[in-house]
C-alpha cells in the first residue's frame, strides 16, 4: 500500500518533470546546471514552484491605515525619501533547487525531444561476468550463513534421529547442518559504447564557441548513458594537428595552429582500429567545428569519412558552430558530399539558442 | 620610383571607361603587387582580391610568420576594422589575419581576411557572411588611392 507521504511526493516529483519538461529548451541553453553535476545528480533551479507553506491570517492583526498621518496626505513623495539605504541583514528568497538523477534527466530529454530509444548494434556486445549469489556450500562465513535451510535441516535431522519434540519445539542446529551462501558466475550480455568527441581548437574557435560545444556535449552524454550499460568517452582536439586529452584540456584549450580537421579524423580511426573493434563496440563520433578548414583538405576529409569512419561508426555527428565570421565551408562540403546517409547527422549551431535542434538532430536518428 | 606611387600610377593611368574588372600590377625592388580591380572612380576603387610578393626572401618559419603579421597588423590600422593574427599553421607554412571584430551591415557581416604565406606573399580579400544565405563570399575592397599608396608602403616596410 502506498502512503500518503510517498503519493505526495510522487505528485511532487510530476510536477517538477512537468516543469522541467516544459522549459527544456531553457535548461538545455543554458549551461550553468551542468556545473553543477555532482556524481549522479544535478541540481535544477526551479524558481516557479512554490513551497507550500503556513500563513496567518488577519484575525487581530489590524485594519488598514494604521500609519502616523493624517487622511488624505500623499505619501512617498519622489525625492523626499531617506538617504539611500544599507544591505539587508535577512535572508533572501531563494530558488528551490531540486535533484534529479541523470537517468531521470535523460528521459526528460527524451521524452522533451521525442528522442527514439537507441537500438544497440548487432547482438549483445561483451559478455561480462558478474557473481551471483545463487548456490548453497556446506562451508563459509557466518555472515553469509542462510538461517532458513540451515534450520530446515537441522530439523529434518532431529526428526530423523527421534530427537524432535513437537511439545517443545526446540532446534537446534550443529555443525553439519549450517548452511552458507555462495556465488556462481553469471555471463550477462553488456551493450558498451564508446563516444569520441572531436573538437577544432584553433585560433578562430572562440570560447563561446566551446561553451556551445560543452552544453551540447552533455545532453548528448547524458542521453548515451542512459542508453548503453557502459559508455566510454574519450577526447581529441586538433588544429592543424590533432591529439587526445582529457575531458578538462578538451573544454579549455585554445590553440592558435591552422585548421585540418583531416588530422582530427585520422586520429579518432587509428583508436578505434586500436582500442574498439567493431564488433564489440557501438561507436559515435561527434565533430565540432566552426568550419574554417585550410587548403585542399575538405576533399581529404571526406575521403577519410566516406572509406573509414562512416562504415564504422553508429553515428557521425558534425556540429558547425557560427564564429563571429560566421559559418565555414565545411558543412556544405559534408552537405553536397553525402546525400542521405544514415548514420551521418550535420547540424548548424548558430548560438545557444542552437544547440535544443542540433541534439535533436543528432539523437533523432535511433542510432 | 616605390611601388606604392608605380600602383597608384597604374590605376591613375586606366582609360576612363576601360572594361572592368581587370588586374592591375606594379613591380618595384623585387616586390609585385596586384589587385583585381572591379571598379574605379575619381574618389577611390574598388578591387576583390589583392596579391603581394616579395621575390628572392628565404622561406619564413612559423615563428616568423606570426612576426610578420603582428607586424602587419600594427600597421595596418586605417582599415575599417583592426587586424589579429588568427591561425599560424607551421606544416603549411602560412597565418591568416582577420578583422578583430567583422562589420556588421543588414543581414552581412564582413570582415578583412589576409593569408600570409612563408615565401614571403600575402593576398588581402574582404568577406562578407550572408546571415539569409548561410554562405560567405568575396566582396570588394573599397579604398581611395592614397589608401592603396599606403597600404602598398606598409606591405613593403612590415616585410623589411
Amino acid at each position: 500500500m502506498v502512503r500518503k507521504i510517498e503519493r505526495d511526493q510522487n505528485r511532487f516529483k510530476q510536477i517538477v518533470r512537468g516543469k522541467i519538461k516544459g522549459d527544456l529548451r531553457k535548461y538545455i541553453t543554458h549551461g550553468e546546471m551542468i556545473g553543477k553535476t555532482g556524481g549522479e545528480l544535478v541540481s535544477i533551479p526551479l524558481p516557479q514552484i512554490q513551497i507550500p507553506e503556513f500563513r496567518y491570517g488577519s484575525k487581530n492583526s489590524g485594519g488598514v491605515g494604521q500609519g502616523p498621518g493624517d487622511v488624505g496626505t500623499p505619501i512617498g513623495r519622489a525625492g523626499e525619501g531617506d538617504s539611500p539605504g544599507s544591505a539587508g541583514d535577512s535572508p533572501g528568497q531563494h530558488i528551490l533547487e531540486v535533484e534529479l538523477t541523470l537517468d531521470e534527466l535523460a528521459e526528460i530529454l527524451g521524452e522533451g525531444l521525442e528522442l527514439p530509444r537507441i537500438e544497440p548494434k548487432g547482438r549483445a556486445n561483451i559478455i561480462e561476468e558478474k557473481d551471483k549469489y545463487t548456490g548453497i556450500r556446506q562451508a563459509g562465513p557466518e555472515s553469509l550463513r542462510h538461517f532458513k535451510r540451515t534450520y530446515k535441516k537441522a530439523l529434518k535431522r532431529q526428526i530423523a534421529s527421534n530427537t524432535y519434540n513437537p511439545a517443545d519445539p526446540m532446534v537446534i542446529p550443529v555443525r553439519e547442518d549450517k548452511l552458507y551462501r555462495s556465488w556462481n558466475p553469471v555471463f550477462l550480455p553488456h551493450s558498451n559504447a564508446v563516444v569520441l568527441y572531436l573538437m577544432d581548437v584553433s585560433g578562430s574557435m572562440t570560447d563561446d564557441q566551446k561553451e556551445i560545444v560543452r552544453i551540447e556535449a552533455f545532453w548528448i552524454d547524458t542521453w548515451l548513458k542512459s542508453q548503453y550499460d557502459g559508455v566510454t568517452t574519450r577526447y581529441i582536439i586538433h588544429d592543424a594537428v590533432a591529439r587526445e586529452v582529457d575531458q578538462h584540456t578538451f573544454y579549455h584549450t585554445r590553440e592558435s595552429g591552422g585548421t585540418r580537421i583531416s588530422s582530427a579524423y585520422n586520429l579518432a580511426n587509428k583508436i578505434i582500429e586500436a582500442d574498439h573493434p567493431v564488433a564489440d563496440w557501438n561507436i559515435y563520433v561527434l565533430h565540432f567545428s566552426d568550419g574554417d578548414n585550410w587548403g585542399e583538405d575538405n576533399r581529404q576529409c571526406v575521403a577519410m569519412l566516406r572509406d573509414q569512419l562512416l562504415p564504422k561508426c553508429n553515428l557521425f555527428g558534425y556540429g558547425q558552430v557560427e564564429s563571429p565570421y560566421g559559418s565555414g565551408e565545411f558543412y556544405r562540403e559534408l552537405e553536397e558530399a553525402f546525400e542521405h546517409v544514415p548514420n551521418l547527422a550535420l547540424s548548424e549551431i548558430r548560438n545557444k539558442d542552437g544547440i535544443y535542434e542540433s541534439i535533436k538532430e543528432f539523437l533523432g536518428r535511433g542510432r | 620610383m616605390n611601388l606604392s606611387r608605380k600602383i597608384a600610377d597604374a590605376v591613375e593611368t586606366l582609360p576612363p571607361g576601360g572594361p572592368l574588372p581587370c588586374p592591375v600590377e606594379a613591380e618595384a625592388a623585387g616586390a609585385r603587387l596586384s589587385v583585381h580591380l572591379t571598379a574605379q572612380g575619381p574618389v577611390g576603387i574598388a578591387f576583390d582580391g589583392l596579391d603581394y610578393a616579395a621575390a628572392g626572401r628565404r622561406d619564413l618559419s612559423a615563428d616568423e610568420l606570426r612576426k610578420w603579421g603582428d607586424r602587419l597588423a600594427a600597421r595596418l590600422t586605417y582599415l575599417m576594422e583592426p587586424l589579429v593574427v588568427l591561425e599560424v599553421d607551421a606544416l603549411a607554412g602560412e597565418a591568416a589575419l582577420r578583422s578583430q571584430a567583422p562589420t556588421p551591415r543588414g543581414d552581412l557581416r564582413s570582415f578583412y581576411e589576409v593569408r600570409l604565406r612563408r615565401e614571403g606573399s600575402l593576398h588581402l580579400q574582404r568577406i562578407a557572411f550572408d546571415e539569409a544565405a548561410r554562405r560567405r563570399q568575396a566582396v570588394p575592397c573599397r579604398m581611395t588611392i592614397e589608401v592603396l599608396e599606403r597600404l602598398a608602403d606598409d606591405l613593403v616596410a612590415s616585410l623589411d
